[in-house]
């Protein structure tokens, strides 16, 4: 953790590495603590724990860090700011009404869901969705470590002599 | 060579579009020493501006220009500014086909005869046969670098997504399984090289194994001498004299200059939206409703083939994304009959996506997240994909219109493109969509899952060919009814759109285009 992230609340600290695990390794790929957080989140700890926490829910696989998360929504803060700010904030009262605890607070990840379902017809929703579609899976730092996808390929040559006719199929 | 014409030379043929019915006609005009003019709205790209990069891709070479989607289908919401993937750069939409090459079948020329009359459907015989367009199905095998029969280059070796598919169709029962025709090289054929299955043939093929206008046609009409491409062209409209005769198209270069180049006949091949747009631009005193659409059928029967993918989710890693991106065909439901439920038929096309395209094509829809979707994800490597090509049919309120308020950045209306269901489509895409499941099922697979439509990737029909001209814009030449000198080039020539990819025909199409051209030509009719 880096030393601003250490002057946060307890509460959020924890809040904040929830992915856990996946700070460290993250299928296979070493991250240093400090790229965990992007600048501006550090400046703006509730704003980046609300959209981390969304950004989970939406789309959410457990072994990917933290920053590949956050990384792709930290534009969203500037060119979104109000919408954001609004966004999460109406969450927050949807969650307290509901659940009686702000949206990053509430357990259960189908509880969590269930508030985003109603709130996924709007502009702030899809706003974070659609700007996380492109910016967690056009990462290719992600690519060949979790989802054993391997990108460019004429660089080496295609995959003449490296697998594309190499399924045995045994399993029938 | 860098030929170059003057704006006033009126002894050109102005060619609008530089994909594949364009390109084709402009590089056989060539070979027939016709002199050409190609005004091709996008760049010019090199060979290594061709990444494995699917966004980077789509970004770099796709018509973005306004458009609006509209019709009750789910593309009105998830892409409602991108009713089509269609490419904008010389080479036009062949730089990112997939090279799946299949001929027509003669019963899919003759759908009205064969079909009758179908409650909200707008059927039509073509005014030519299989067999009219037959030698000319082989001239564009040869010339595109077909594998199969009329070059002699053997089919690919099946990639891992194929051999998936194929053991659960075998086990429904399915025998026509090919991974050909495909106009990628499997050997060197016509000075270029073979695939190196890298995958990516969507975003362009680096090697040009596939091809594309853009580094055959193109560069070998240029270097004869008699055709001069422009980049960053965008034909605006259409001029005529007063005896109704196509004269000039006007058209703003890249820095927004406007030109007029002058014209003995024009043929126009900027694909099934642009085409019709741009006649209807032409607008006039002499033609009011728009050039050569006295039939009032300019714009209309639009289709866009009934389609569909399922990916199923197999017990071991497939790796769909090595080798080509679409593998496999099978054809066993393509042909016509209707106890099946619907009238038309459907091809199986083997298919895969990166990771990038995949996570945003899944479920578009507004609800489309959450662990449903990422569950998938996490096993992307594990997945097998199939796209069903459907035959829809010409509906006349499916198609083209210009917006009343909205403008482009040339001051142009704005496209409406509007597309709908007919009952038919629906009850054959189901079909497709059920026996893709169990072909899936039979394989093995853990889990079977549709993903719905994307932006349209076969466009046609928008100025269909017709015996009369009441019932359509183009006779069986490509040549307008109601003004000699003035060609439709493309796929929006169609008069109904078969159960197969439309580019070979388009091909077959504009080479027997550039024949009859040059015989009028030489006739002094045009
Ligand atoms: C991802 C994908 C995969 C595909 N795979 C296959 C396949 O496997 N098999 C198959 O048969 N088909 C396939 N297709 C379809 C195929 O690409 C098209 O059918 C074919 O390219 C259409 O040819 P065209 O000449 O009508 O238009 P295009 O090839 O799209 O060319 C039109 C050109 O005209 C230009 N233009 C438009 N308007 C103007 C204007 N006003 N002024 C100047 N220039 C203009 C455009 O910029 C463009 O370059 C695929 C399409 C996509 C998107
Ligand atoms: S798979 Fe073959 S045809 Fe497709 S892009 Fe790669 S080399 Fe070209």
């Amino acid at each position: 953790m880096t030393t601003s992230s250490r002057t946060m609340p307890l509460s959020r600290r924890r809040f904040l590495t929830l992915s856990g695990q996946g700070a460290l390794v993250a299928g296979g790929l070493a991250l240093s603590a400090g790229s965990l957080w992007p600048r501006w989140a550090l400046a703006d700890p509730d704003l980046a724990a609300g959209l981390l926490r969304m950004g989970r829910d939406i789309y959410p696989h457990d072994a990917i860090a933290d920053t590949y998360y956050l990384t792709p929504l930290e534009p969203l803060l500037n060119s979104h700011r109000a919408l954001i700010a609004e966004g999460l904030a109406d969450l927050n009262r949807r969650a307290r009404d509901t659940y009686g605890k702000d949206y990053g607070d509430v357990t259960e990840e189908t509880d969590r869901a269930m508030l985003l379902r109603e709130i996924e017809d709007g502009d702030f929703f899809q706003t974070v969705r659609g700007t996380l579609v492109v910016g967690l899976y056009d990462n290719p730092e992600l690519w060949e470590p979790y989802f054993g996808y391997q990108g460019s390929s004429w660089q080496r040559g295609g995959y003449l002599y490296r697998g594309f006719d190499d399924l045995v199929i045994d399993w029938l | 060579m860098a030929t170059r014409f003057d704006y006033d030379d009126d002894s050109v043929v102005v060619i609008i579009g530089s994909g594949a019915g364009g390109g084709t006609l402009a590089h056989a005009l060539a070979k027939k020493g016709i002199n050409s003019v190609v005004l091709e709205a996008g760049k010019r790209y090199q060979m290594n501006d061709i990444e494995n990069d699917e966004w980077e891709m789509f970004k770099k070479i796709s018509w973005l220009d306004e458009r609006i989607t509209a019709g009750p289908r789910q593309l009105t919401d998830t892409f409602p500014g991108l009713p089509a993937w269609i490419v904008k750069a010389v080479g036009g939409s062949t730089i990112h086909w997939a090279g799946v090459s299949l001929r027509f079948q003669p019963h899919e020329f003759r759908s009205h005869s064969e079909l009758g009359d179908i409650a909200g459907a707008n059927l039509l015989d073509w005014p030519i046969s299989y067999e009219d367009l037959e030698p000319y199905y082989v001239k564009a095998e040869r010339h595109m670098g077909v594998t199969g029969d009329s070059t002699g280059m053997p089919y690919h070796q099946w990639n891992n997504n194929f051999k998936v598919l194929a053991a659960g169709a075998e086990r429904i029962g399915y025998t026509q399984l090919r991974s050909g025709p495909m106009a990628i090289n499997t050997e060197q054929y016509d000075e270029r090289g073979r695939c190196m299955q890298a995958g990516f043939c969507m975003q362009g093929c680096r090697f040009g194994a596939k091809w594309s206008t853009m580094y055959t046609d193109i560069p070998r009409a240029e270097a004869s001498g008699y055709c001069e491409v422009r980049p960053r062209s965008m034909a605006l409209t259409i001029e005529h004299d007063d005896k109704g005769r196509a004269t000039a198209v006007v058209y703003a270069d890249g820095d927004g200059n406007r030109h007029r180049q002058r014209a003995r006949a024009v043929c126009v091949a900027g694909n099934s939206i642009e085409s019709p747009r741009l006649l209807l631009n032409s607008h006039s005193s002499l033609f009011p409703d728009g050039l050569a659409n006295s039939s009032g059928q300019v714009g209309r029967n639009y289709m866009t083939h009934a389609t569909s993918c399922i990916f199923g989710v197999m017990p071991k890693p497939v790796h769909m994304h090595r080798g080509t991106t679409f593998a496999g065909i099978i054809s066993d439901e393509a042909r016509l009959d209707r106890s099946r439920g619907f009238a038309g038929g459907y091809t199986l096309e083997v298919m895969s996506l990166g990771v990038p395209f995949f996570a945003k094509f899944m479920d578009p829809s507004n609800a489309g997240w959450g662990r449903d979707i990422t569950t998938a994800l996490d096993k992307y490597d594990h997945l097998s994909g199939v796209w069903i090509c459907g035959e829809d049919l010409a509906v006349e309120k499916n198609g083209v219109t210009l917006h009343d308020t909205k403008k482009d950045q040339h001051g142009l209306p704005v496209p409406i493109v509007y597309k709908g269901d007919h009952p038919n489509d629906v009850a054959l895409r189901r079909h497709g969509e059920q026996q893709a499941t169990k072909c899936y099922e039979a394989a093995g697979a853990e889990r079977v899952f549709q993903v719905p439509d994307f932006p349209t990737s076969h466009n046609v029909g928008t100025n269909r060919m017709s015996a009369r001209p009441a019932d359509g814009v183009v006779n069986q030449w490509g040549q307008t009814h109601d003004i000699d000198n003035l060609f439709i080039s493309d796929g929006s020539q169609f008069t109904s759109s078969g159960a197969e990819n439309p580019t070979l025909t388009i091909v077959a199409l504009a080479l027997r285009q550039a024949d009859h051209i040059a015989e009028r030509m030489q006739r002094q009719e045009i």
